[in-house]
């Protein structure tokens, strides 16, 4: 057993249980899976909690005349009982074609690259550290800032992939997250804020972040006492997480190819080639960059994971498919099949579903704004065609320069009218990413909740949106 | 040291359609433990999802609890042992996978016949759960149920018109005829929907769906019933005990007739929670309960779920509600409405599933239209009606809601 608690697997074991019964079907293959998760909480008080979670798990999927058969199992010695049955399933229910999009086998060990993992740093270090954050937040010099909650949580995760095409594949992922929250009250109405920070790599990144723990507390305090802000059409500035939130909830989510697969008006309204924006908007997914949440090599169909552009220059370009989804367009796999957990076979889900950079700087967006508000940060949202936000707060723009903080309000509209009223999309210097995992939410499709996805953007400018408002 | 160790385990079937076609047929087995282990004011949790994992769990769990946080209440460990189980139909205990396979093609058939434009998503899944309390004193608390959920989701797509309907069954159907109830009053919603009715944005009476009340609106008192807010002060809930905070005709109560203890292993009661719009409790865990100055209550909230809760029905009929609107929506799906500051009962999100209601009656489908109201005025002095119709979700953890009519909605 490793010092994370992860058990070795024999592989051959489960390479010589397809190879007897690959025969006897179109499709067959076995995932394992085992993530060790620990958080540690503080609150305002001191420390809160602290858990520790070993999941350890697997599933056997089969297809046989189109028809699958899927049993999963936390009791390893169940692995060729379930096999036996989701093979029994698949010749029950199969009565068309298998149709799977043609891919390379593949044998290969993936870890990504890690300097100082938290597993490696000693209880009594990290306590101290949260213990000095949780301190600091708490000694912020305004007595309105009431609360805090200082989380951090690491989780090594590590997949088995086998089918009866050959491959082979072990992937190991190390995550690790630091959440502040701030919570200032007034006439018993509290605000919070947050900040989440995502490493992959190395565990030091997480010191020398008391500027954070001010910079949370203050705008906690700040917004305190913002005023709420009316409804009405607006123009808007949305900072990264909101533009990146916008980009996967409501056109990630859209390009998704198993929505329309058997839908001919569905298939007629995301025709590859369609505009639906201007030409400063590019939007697109990508699973290989290691420092992202929903970064991989291999997605769960053991598919290589590439960057798909979704919308290039407004124009359609693209969309995500499991091996299925890409047969039955007729279209090359992206490396999109992915499941919550060894619970779930997988289905097609976004990674890190990204705004490309444009040209201009912040500055130049604003001061081309004579009226607007600028959104910042995000406490929840949906998408799909019609779409609502509610940023974590705003500012007025006016005359091109920000003002007045305001707060509680929330953005909707129409996905394909909005696209056509973004107008301005910032550089990368202005780039940046929200890690959507573990504590921190996730993305939710059906009941597979919740999955770790990255969701990344320059500042966008819509010129025209709904605000609903309190005011 | 004392523990409790939690055990939860379960084996569904699930069948699942795509787009009309059938997918796949599943099978799940699942066994998860969650150790607690205390020694003096330390407590620490670990879990696992092996059968063979106590040994692992126990060794983690006494590895942390030097560096354990505090845990002022003691563990129950001495509760008394009871084992309650579930009584489940013979109809479905005797659906075959096959028979499972059938009843999904017999719900898309349906919509097919009725909907040849539309596509829908399915899936029907048969659960048997089993939940389980020990503790280091030998005490046991055990129950065990079954379930039949059917969750769907229907799409259409035309020229930038996307459009999606679904409703979820949670029960134990006696028979063919329960589903076939809820396949039913689907279609007849399903039929309201084809045409696109306009509504200018104003102020309006909406008639919220049990659904909504459930999955959305509860949340608010939930986020009231939250032991951090309680904690830290910020509850609206706190201290209210006696007051009346929503309207008169408002009686929620659990029943805990399916539950013998919280998952802390203290015993669930009959309790009310409003009655008559006064606030009479609020839940208390274990683990709250001195820092609260109270005793633990047994309400399980927030360890898991509420223990059968119920929302009593009122005296009206939901065509009778529809009647009395001159303009307004009965909203049936939304986007989440518990994004902003939900603990004062604000909330805001699109009508995904909403039908318009002109001169008593409905007109068709409401499209780009968002929603904002405050919870706690719309179920006091903005509370309308609520109907004798309700719905039911769940077995062992049952709930029930009616529908609610709601004056001053804003649509925007």
């Amino acid at each position: 057993m490793s010092q994370e608690g992860l058990q070795e697997f024999n592989k051959s074991h489960f390479e010589d249980l397809i190879s007897i019964h690959k025969d006897e079907i179109d499709y067959l293959e076995i995932r394992l899976e085992q993530k060790v998760r620990d958080t540690i909480t503080y609150n305002e008080s001191g420390l809160k909690d602290m858990n520790s979670s070993h999941i350890l798990g697997g599933c056997v999927r089969a297809c046989h005349k189109g028809g699958w058969g899927f049993f999963s199992f936390t009791d390893l010695d169940q692995v060729k009982s379930c096999l036996l049955q989701a093979i029994e399933v698949a010749k029950l229910v199969g009565e068309s074609k298998t149709q799977l999009a043609s891919v390379p086998s593949v044998t290969e060990e993936v870890r990504n690259p890690v300097i100082k993992s938290a597993f490696d740093v000693p209880v009594d270090e990290k306590l101290a550290l949260l213990q000095s954050y949780k301190d600091r937040m708490m000694s912020y010099k305004d007595d309105r800032l009431k609360a805090c909650r200082v989380l951090f949580s690491q989780d090594i995760h590590q997949k088995y992939f086998f089918n009866s095409e050959g491959s082979s594949i072990k992937q190991e992922f190390l995550a690790m997250d630091l959440t502040l929250t701030a919570i200032a009250m007034e006439d018993g109405v509290q605000t919070p804020m947050i900040r989440v920070l995502n490493n992959t790599k190395d565990f030091d990144y997480f010191y020398n972040k008391e500027e954070l723990c001010d910079e949370v507390c203050s705008q906690a305090v700040e917004f305190c006492s913002a005023r709420n802000l009316s409804g009405g059409e607006y123009t808007v500035i949305l900072d990264p997480i909101m533009a990146g939130t916008l980009a996967h909830e409501s056109f990630g989510h859209t390009s998704e190819a198993d929505l329309f697969a058997s839908s001919p008006g569905g298939r007629e309204t995301l025709k590859i080639g369609r505009k639906f924006g201007k030409s400063c908007l590019s939007i697109y997914d990508t699973g290989d960059q290691w420092n992202y949440s929903g970064s991989m090599k291999y997605d769960d169909e053991g598919v290589a994971t590439r960057k798909v552009e979704l919308l290039k220059e407004g124009v359609l370009a693209g969309r995500l498919h499991t091996r299925s989804t890409a047969a039955q367009f007729g279209e090359e796999v992206t490396g999109n099949a992915r499941s919550v957990g060894y619970q779930f076979p997988p289905i097609v889900r976004m990674r890190n579903t990204c705004i490309a950079p444009g040209k201009q700087t912040f500055e130049e967006l604003l001061s081309g704004t004579s009226k607007g508000i600028y959104c910042f940060g995000i406490y929840g949202g949906h998408g799909g065609e019609n779409f609502s936000f509610i940023p974590a707060g705003g500012y007025r723009i006016e005359n091109g320069k920000l003002g007045e903080p305001v707060k509680n309000f929330s953005i909707s509209g129409n996905l394909f009218d909005t696209l056509e009223t973004i107008d301005g999309v910032t550089c990368a210097e202005d780039f940046s990413t929200l890690a959507a995992s573990g504590e921190n939410g996730g993305c939710g499709k059906g009941e597979q909740f919740p999955l770790p996805v990255g969701m990344s953007a320059p500042r966008v400018r819509i010129q025209r949106i709904q605000i609903g408002g309190m005011a | 040291m004392r523990y409790q160790l939690l055990q939860e385990d379960s084996e569904t079937i699930r069948v699942q359609f795509e787009k009309d076609d059938f997918l796949s047929l599943e099978g799940k087995l699942k066994s998860r433990q969650t150790l607690r282990l205390q020694e003096g004011q330390k407590m620490v949790t670990v879990s696992g999802e092996m059968d063979s994992a106590f040994d692992l769990l126990m060794n983690k769990a006494k590895f942390l609890l030097p560096w354990a946080a505090s845990f002022d209440s003691e563990l129950p460990v001495d509760f008394e042992s009871e084992s309650r189980s579930f009584k489940s139909s013979h109809w479905f205990e005797s659906l075959s996978h096959k028979e499972l396979k059938e009843l999904g093609h017999e719900f898309v058939a349906r919509l097919q016949k009725e909907f040849p434009d539309l596509a829908t998503d399915l899936t029907l899944a048969r659960e048997h759960r089993n939940i389980r309390l020990k503790s280091s004193s030998g005490k046991v608390s055990e129950y065990g149920f079954d379930c039949l959920s059917i969750s769907n989701v229907i799409t259409g797509c035309s020229d930038e018109d996307i459009f999606f309907w679904g409703q979820d069954y949670q029960g134990m159907p006696e028979s063919y005829e329960d589903i076939e109830f809820f396949i039913d009053s689907l279609v007849q919603e399903l039929q309201f929907t084809r045409s696109i009715s306009e509504i200018d944005a104003g102020e309006y009476p909406f008639i919220f769906h049990p659904a909504l009340i459930q999955s959305q609106l509860m949340k608010v008192v939930e986020a009231g019933f939250n032991p951090a807010n309680l904690e830290n002060g910020s509850s609206p809930l706190l201290n209210k005990e006696g007051q009346q905070l929503l309207h008169n005709s408002i009686n929620v109560y659990q029943t805990s007739e399916h539950v013998p203890t919280d998952l802390y292993g203290v015993p669930s009661v009959k309790r009310s929670y409003f009655e008559d719009g006064v606030l009479k409790t609020i839940p208390v865990s274990v683990k709250s309960s001195k820092v609260m100055g109270r005793e633990a209550n047994g309400a399980n909230y927030p360890s898991g779920f509420f223990s059968d809760l119920i929302f009593q029905g009122g005296d009206k009929g939901l065509e009778e509600m529809i009647a009395s609107i001159d303009e307004g929506v009965l909203l049936i799906i939304s986007g989440d409405l518990f994004m902003g500051q939900i603990l004062y009962g604000d909330m805001r999100g699109t009508i995904q599933g909403g039908l318009h209601i002109k001169d008593g009656k409905i007109q068709g489908r409401v499209k780009d239209r968002s929603l904002g109201f405050n919870f706690y005025n719309a179920l006091n002095e903005d509370l309308r009606g609520i109907s004798k119709e309700t719905r039911q979700w769940g077995t062992a953890h049952k709930e029930e809601y009616p529908y609610l009519l709601v004056d001053g909605v804003q649509v925007s």
